[in-house]
């Protein structure tokens, strides 16, 4: 089987990196990533990875409008996605959760659990 | 024959004209045959004179035939010559005029070539004349010849005239015939219509007087018969066919009642005016068939609307063809005939029915047989006849068994026992009983008995006459029964009940208005009035409404009336008042009925007055307050529902639930009404209002249900309006949800990173280490910016900064700006320009450099390395206007209204770029808005932005204040024309805590300096009037100044100082470098300065190492105190020159490190730095001073600033 692929999509930079850097070192998974909403639907396009990991506040493209663009392209349409996000009210999480995505990561979160938060959402042993 | 007046002047007219016209034709024949005559008279003479012509010309020519002959003169020739021409045009008129006459054209025949002949004659003889001269012999027998012609042309000539001569004679007899003949004509016939004219004339004349004789006849016959007819007894009549009437006479017009003929004539006997009780066409048909009527009696209405009685004849007149014109009749009033007649009919009638009683069901009873013998009548009153009752006799016991109802017998035996033993012999008994019919039916009847007795005065037989009274007796039955009922309503109704006369006196009133009135009996109240027992008022009112009552006719039906009474007090009826009428409908008073309704009047009056009440406290709460019907309809709303909805009261009834609670909350705002008309209160309603206008309003409350006999009639709610309310807790969440989401945002990078780090995972590759401790870093700075601007906004916002309002010269305020953000403009490649104006902002200067700092570093952030940045101020009248200017990317159009909201930024990516906090123009506009200011932004997308903001100017004012220096600080005075050179340079020295005095000019400088004696003075070369130089040189001159060490600050690079220069102690070129100005500052102010002690009072020992690290390397010594307790033994032990402390410390905070330096002498004004990232208010900054005392806050300034400000302080104090 070969190396899992994943996309990370945030306009944060550090962040970003920060989130490569845990997934790459702790999964052991290569990562892509995407500073944009618009970047993410086209490299997850093109590059149909494993999963997304997606921001849910990013500017233009936001989480949710992203994650619905996914789901109306057929070629994206089947990657999960898990979302990111620094708000964690608890309504705020209804709302994302209504959306239909895999999982939800709350902000901050831990680099050396991350991976496996991951994997446990989407069932990858 | 008689023939018509008109007929006879018709013919005579007719005959004159026929003779005249005869005339006319023949006198116009005859004067045309006269004119004929004439004419033809005329034509003769013209012949004669013709024929006297041709020969006075044949003449002529042998005249002048003659004279040329004798004479030869040829002039005789010339009258020759036109001779024949004449005479033949003379014999063609001749031939002419006698043309139709055979015997005379003859003639002329004849004529013609005689006259030829003799004029060839003539030519021939003047031919020889002239050819031979006078041979006499030939013109001899020419001259003979032409005598023969001449003659026979006489002859001829004499002939014609003789004719016509006879012609003439005859023409004119003819003519004087016809014109005689015309005149007798015409007199002849004028003559004749003459006599006609006479004739008629005369018959005409003998019509009239004929005529005038017998009108004269006539109008005497008429005269006769008006005053027959206007006298005579009887009426007399002449009507159209139609029975319109034309002529009535006086005695007509009487009979019918009118007051004269023109109101009669107006009348028809036709119509409905006469009403006769025989009808018209009847009566018309009948003279049509008979010719006329005669003694027909009918009866007639009079004008007034009585009867008479009248006997009528009538006929037709007719017209020639036979049509009717009029009818003319008689008419006789027989009225009181009539009447006679009637009343002998009516006598005559009651003679019969008088008869017929006579007749009556008659009875006889004998006593030895014990029989009753009876009539046909009486068996007929009992509903029987004798053929079934066998025979006329009956026993007393089968008449009593058959016919009387048992309890009857004894009465009927008892009154024939007792006329029997009355002594009278005429006595009469009567009684009256009740009969059974054969048929069932029960009667009543009158008994009149007799008894005849015989001569001894024994009764033989008792007789008697039975009537039926049933019909009397069940009338007086019914009487009784309506009496009864009447007597019973009256006595036992509470109601009032009154019959009252025409004057409104009580003919009858029931018990219970009786009890009303005080009395014990109705009776009493008879023919009293209202004003017996009621105030004058009310009985004023009641009478005046049953008169109207009276009057009209009309009930007044459920009337509230108000009786008052003459002791005062009140009382309420519902009353109902009514026309009483008799028999035939007179109305003969009023009657009515009256319930007390005083209890419920007085219910109804409390209700009102407790519902007003409710209503006003209703009506004024601020609460919504509404009243709904079951079906949902609005019934009632207060005044905070209608204003905060927006509807006017006018609108509310027709207004439902679903107009006024939102669609989407409809459904549950209708659960709740249903629950609540089950009878729960439910007391935590929440739901949404709609205003007229379509806005929502939130409102929370309670609602519950009134019920009448356990039905719902209103549903009755309180709300308030929580829409405000929601609305801020919708902001909070937002912010709170946001302002976590800031916060997290750099901790998930600080987190992931030390996360990463600590693991070890990257020991083996230290580049990436590296890498995530910048991270670290980078965000833990940022996440202290936030950190620092949520609280400051939150502190702006909520009033709590109070803002320390001075006056400040806006150029300083500029200049501390642009110093603080110089060196990243450096950095960044980005020019900063700076045009300050004069003139005094009322302004916390912090607070406004924080602002102008911030929108400054905005700019820079946004400017490409090369763009410029400008910071500019410009005065009207009340304010100052600051702008910041910069050529960067600009701000799109919708961004503009939301970019000072918090964290709007233009693009939320840019945050992380250039490191900003998505506060900053929050806190600008909080700051300005607490100033009094506007702050606003202008931009083009490519072309840059201009932010602006206002403060409050102040009024110019003499600066008289001079700055004074406090113990320790030095004094430095700036001399430079350039005023913003001046703010700036006097800004960054006053940040360094000196003093600064200003000069605008060389001598200006020279006066200050003399009077305060400067620790030094910064000199500009370039000025006008007085150079530097020369300035330099005066003030070397003076005593006073002539030791002060002088730094020249200009645009000019240093150079070589004269001798007669002076000492100068440095020089700084223009545009000032901060660092080189302090630095050159220091070494100008005598170096002096030994290492000095510094207590760090900080309990965390990462901190404290780091300010241990900045002093000791300025060569100062520093002692370390991690409590409150062992800071004071330190500072006790080692003096101080400076305590840099903590607040927050174990055993005892820094206020009480403070109050127990305060305790001991030495230490009472040793200078202190409270470096600290508590905020601290007036009161505790009170609390905290102690020598000179430096406020810096942890976090709020950076490492760098923090060493500068120190170290400053310290150079400073320990050179003093």
């Amino acid at each position: 089987m070969s190396k899992k692929r994943i996309l990370v999509i945030d306009d944060e930079d550090d962040i970003r990196e920060v989130a490569k850097l845990s997934l790459e070192m702790v999964g052991g998974w290569e990562v892509l990533v995407a500073r944009s909403g618009a970047e993410g639907l086209a490299t997850a396009r093109a590059e149909t990875p494993d999963a997304i990991l997606l921001d849910v506040m990013m500017p233009e493209i936001d989480g949710p409008a992203t994650f619905r663009k996914l789901q109306e392209d057929p070629v994206t349409r089947e990657i999960p996605v898990i979302l990111m996000t620094a708000r964690v009210q608890a309504a705020d999480r209804q709302g994302f959760k209504n959306l239909g995505v895999t999982s939800l990561i709350a902000k901050p979160f831990d680099p050396m659990q991350l991976a496996s938060q991951v994997s446990e959402a989407l069932h990858w042993d | 024959m008689v023939v018509p007046t008109r007929t006879k002047i018709n013919l005579g007219f007719g005959l004159t004209l026929a003779f005249l016209a005869v005339i006319s034709v023949f006198t116009y024949r005859e004067s045309l045959l006269s004119i004929q005559a004439v004419g033809w008279v005329n034509q003769t003479h013209e012949t004669l004179e013709q024929l006297s012509t041709v020969l006075s010309l044949v003449l002529e020519a042998e005249n002048a035939r003659r004279g040329y002959v004798l004479t030869g003169d040829r002039s005789f020739l010339d009258r020759y010559d036109a001779i024949p021409t004449r005479l033949a045009s003379s014999l063609q008129r001749l031939r002419e005029s006698t043309a139709g006459r055979p015997e005379q054209q003859a003639h002329l025949d004849e004529l013609e070539p005689l006259i030829r002949r003799k004029l060839e004659n003539l030519a021939t003889s003047i031919q020889l004349r002239e050819r031979q001269g006078a041979t006499t012999a030939e013109q001899e027998s020419m001259t003979r010849e032409g005598k023969k012609i001449t003659d026979q042309i006489e002859f001829l000539d004499g002939e014609l005239r003789a004719q016509q001569g006879t012609l003439l004679t005859e023409r004119t007899a003819r003519s004087q015939v016809s014109a005689r003949r015309a005149v007798e004509i015409a007199l002849l016939g004028s003559f004749l219509a003459l006599v006609t004219i006479l004739t008629l004339l005369l018959m005409f004349n003998i019509d009239i007087s004929k005529r005038r004789h017998a009108e004269e006849v006539l109008r005497s016959s008429q005269e006769r018969f008006r005053s027959f007819v206007e006298n005579a007894p009887i009426g007399i009549y002449r009507t159209t066919p139609a029975g319109q009437i034309l002529m009535a006479n006086p005695a007509l017009v009487r009979m019918l009642g009118y007051k004269d003929l023109a109101e009669l004539t107006l009348r028809s006997l036709e119509g409905q005016d006469f009403e006769p009780s025989y009808p018209r066409q009847e009566f018309r048909e009948r003279i049509e068939r008979e010719g006329e009527v005669r003694g027909l009696e009918t009866a007639w209405r009079r004008r007034d609307g009585s009867t008479i009685f009248v006997r009528e004849s009538g006929r037709a007149v007719r017209g020639e063809s036979g049509e009717v014109l009029y009818y003319d009749g008689v008419v006789e009033d027989i009225t009181e005939h009539k009447r006679a007649e009637e009343a002998l009919e009516a006598s005559a009638r009651q003679l019969a029915q008088a008869i017929d009683l006579a007749r009556l069901a008659e009875w006889e009873f004998d006593v030895a047989s014990g029989l009753f013998t009876f009539n046909d009548r009486f068996y007929a009153l009992y509903g029987t006849a004798a053929e079934r009752e066998g025979g006329y006799q009956m026993s007393a016991e089968t008449y009593a068994r058959e016919f009387l109802l048992p309890e009857d017998v004894h009465v009927v035996a008892d009154a024939i026992a007792r006329s029997q033993a009355t002594a009278d012999p005429n006595a009469s008994h009567q009684l009256e009983h009740r009969i059974r019919r054969r048929d069932g039916e029960i009667r009543h009847v009158a008994v009149r008995i007799s008894v005849i007795r015989d001569p001894q005065g024994r009764t033989i037989k008792t007789r008697g006459v039975n009537q039926d009274i049933t019909a009397r007796k069940r009338a007086e039955e019914a009487l009784l029964e309506e009496r009864y009922l009447l007597h019973t309503l009256m006595d036992n109704v509470p109601d009032y009940i009154y019959f009252k006369d025409l004057d409104s006196r009580f003919k009858r009133i029931s018990i219970g208005l009786a009890r009303s009135f005080g009395l014990s009996d109705p009776a009493q109240a008879v023919g009293k009035t209202d004003f017996d027992f009621f105030s004058d008022e009310h009985a004023r009112q009641a009478y005046a409404d049953e008169q109207g009552v009276i009057r009209t006719g009309r009930p007044m039906q459920a009337i509230e009336e108000k009786e008052t009474w003459p002791d005062g007090h009140e009382t309420w009826v519902s009353t109902t008042k009514m026309p009483l009428r008799d028999a035939q409908g007179r109305i003969t008073g009023t009657f009515g009925v009256s319930r007390d309704i005083t209890p419920r009047k007085r219910a109804e009056q409390a209700l009102q007055e407790s519902e007003e009440r409710y209503r006003d406290l209703a009506e004024n709460a601020a609460e919504l307050i509404q009243s709904v019907s079951p079906e949902g309809q609005l019934l009632y709303v207060n005044r905070a529902w209608r204003e905060t909805l927006g509807y006017s009261a006018e609108e509310v009834p027709h207004l439902h639930v679903r107009d006024v609670v939102h669609p989407e909350r409809l459904p549950h705002f209708q659960e709740v009404l249903d629950s609540v008309m089950q009878g729960k209160a439910i007391n935590d309603v929440e739901t949404v209002f709609v205003t007229k206008t379509g806005e929502r309003i939130a409102v929370q409350g309670s609602v519950n249900c009134r019920l009448v006999d356990g039905k719902p009639v209103a549903m009755r709610g309180i709300f308030r309006d929580v829409t405000a309310r929601l609305e801020i807790e919708r902001l909070k969440n937002e912010f709170v949800s946001t302002v976590s989401h800031e916060l997290r945002t750099p901790l998930t990078s600080i987190r992931g990173a030390l996360g990463l780090l600590t693991s070890g995972m990257l020991n083996a590759d230290p580049a990436k280490a590296r890498r995530m401790l910048d991270i670290a870093l980078g965000n833990t700075d940022r996440l202290i910016r936030l950190i620092n601007d949520i609280l400051d906004i939150e502190r702006i916002e909520s009033g709590r900064v109070k803002l320390e309002m001075r006056s400040c010269s806006a150029a300083s305020l500029m200049a501390q700006a642009e110093d603080s953000v110089r060196e990243v403009a450096n950095k960044a490649g980005v020019k900063l320009e700076l045009f300050p104006t004069s003139g005094n902002v009322l302004a916390d200067s912090d607070r406004i450099v924080q602002t102008l700092t911030n929108l400054l570093g905005n700019a820079i952030k946004f400017s490409l390395p090369g763009m410029a940045v400008t910071l500019s101020a410009k005065r009207s009248d009340d304010e100052m206007l600051f702008e910041v200017r910069d050529q960067g990317r600009g701000i799109p159009a919708d961004k503009l209204g939301v970019i000072f909201e918090r964290f709007q930024q233009v693009d939320a990516s840019d945050e992380r770029e250039k490191g900003g906090t998505g506060l900053g123009l929050a806190i600008c506009r909080s700051i300005v808005d607490q100033h009094g200011g506007r702050i606003w932004v202008e931009s083009q997308l490519g072309r840059g932005s201009s932010f602006y903001f206002t403060l409050p100017l102040v009024k110019e004012q003499v600066e008289t204040s001079v700055p004074e220096a406090s113990p320790g600080q030095r004094t430095v005075l700036i001399c430079d024309d350039d005023l913003s050179i001046r703010a700036v340079v006097q800004t960054l020295l006053e940040q360094h805590d000196y003093c600064v005095l200003a000069a605008g000019s060389g001598k200006e400088a020279i006066e200050q300096a003399t009077a305060r004696q400067p620790d030094v003075i910064l000199l500009d070369l370039l000025m006008p009037e007085m150079d530097g130089w020369e300035t330099l040189a005066a003030l070397r001159e003076r005593p006073e100044t002539r030791e002060t060490p002088v730094i020249i600050l200009s645009v000019l690079p240093p150079r070589e100082t004269r001798k007669s220069d002076g000492k100068v102690a440095g020089w700084v070129q223009k545009p000032v470098d901060e660092g080189q100005l302090f630095q050159t500052l220091s070494a100008a102010i005598s170096r002096s300065s030994k290492p000095a002690r510094v207590l760090v009072v900080e309990d965390d020992l990462d901190l404290a190492r780091v300010i241990q690290a900045v002093f000791e390397r300025h060569g100062n010594t520093v002692i370390h105190a991690q409590t409150g307790r062992e800071a004071i033994q330190s500072a006790q032990r080692v003096l101080p020159n400076l305590v840099v402390l903590d607040l927050v410390l174990p055993e005892g905070d820094g206020f009480e490190v403070v109050a127990g330096l305060r305790c001991c002498k030495a230490l009472r004004s040793v200078p202190l730095v409270v470096y600290t990232a508590k905020d601290i208010d007036a009161a505790e900054r009170e609390r905290l001073k102690l020598g000179e005392t430096v406020f810096l806050t942890k976090g709020r300034i950076s490492p760098e600033e923090f060493e500068r400000r120190v170290i400053g302080l310290l150079d400073r104090l320990m050179s003093g």
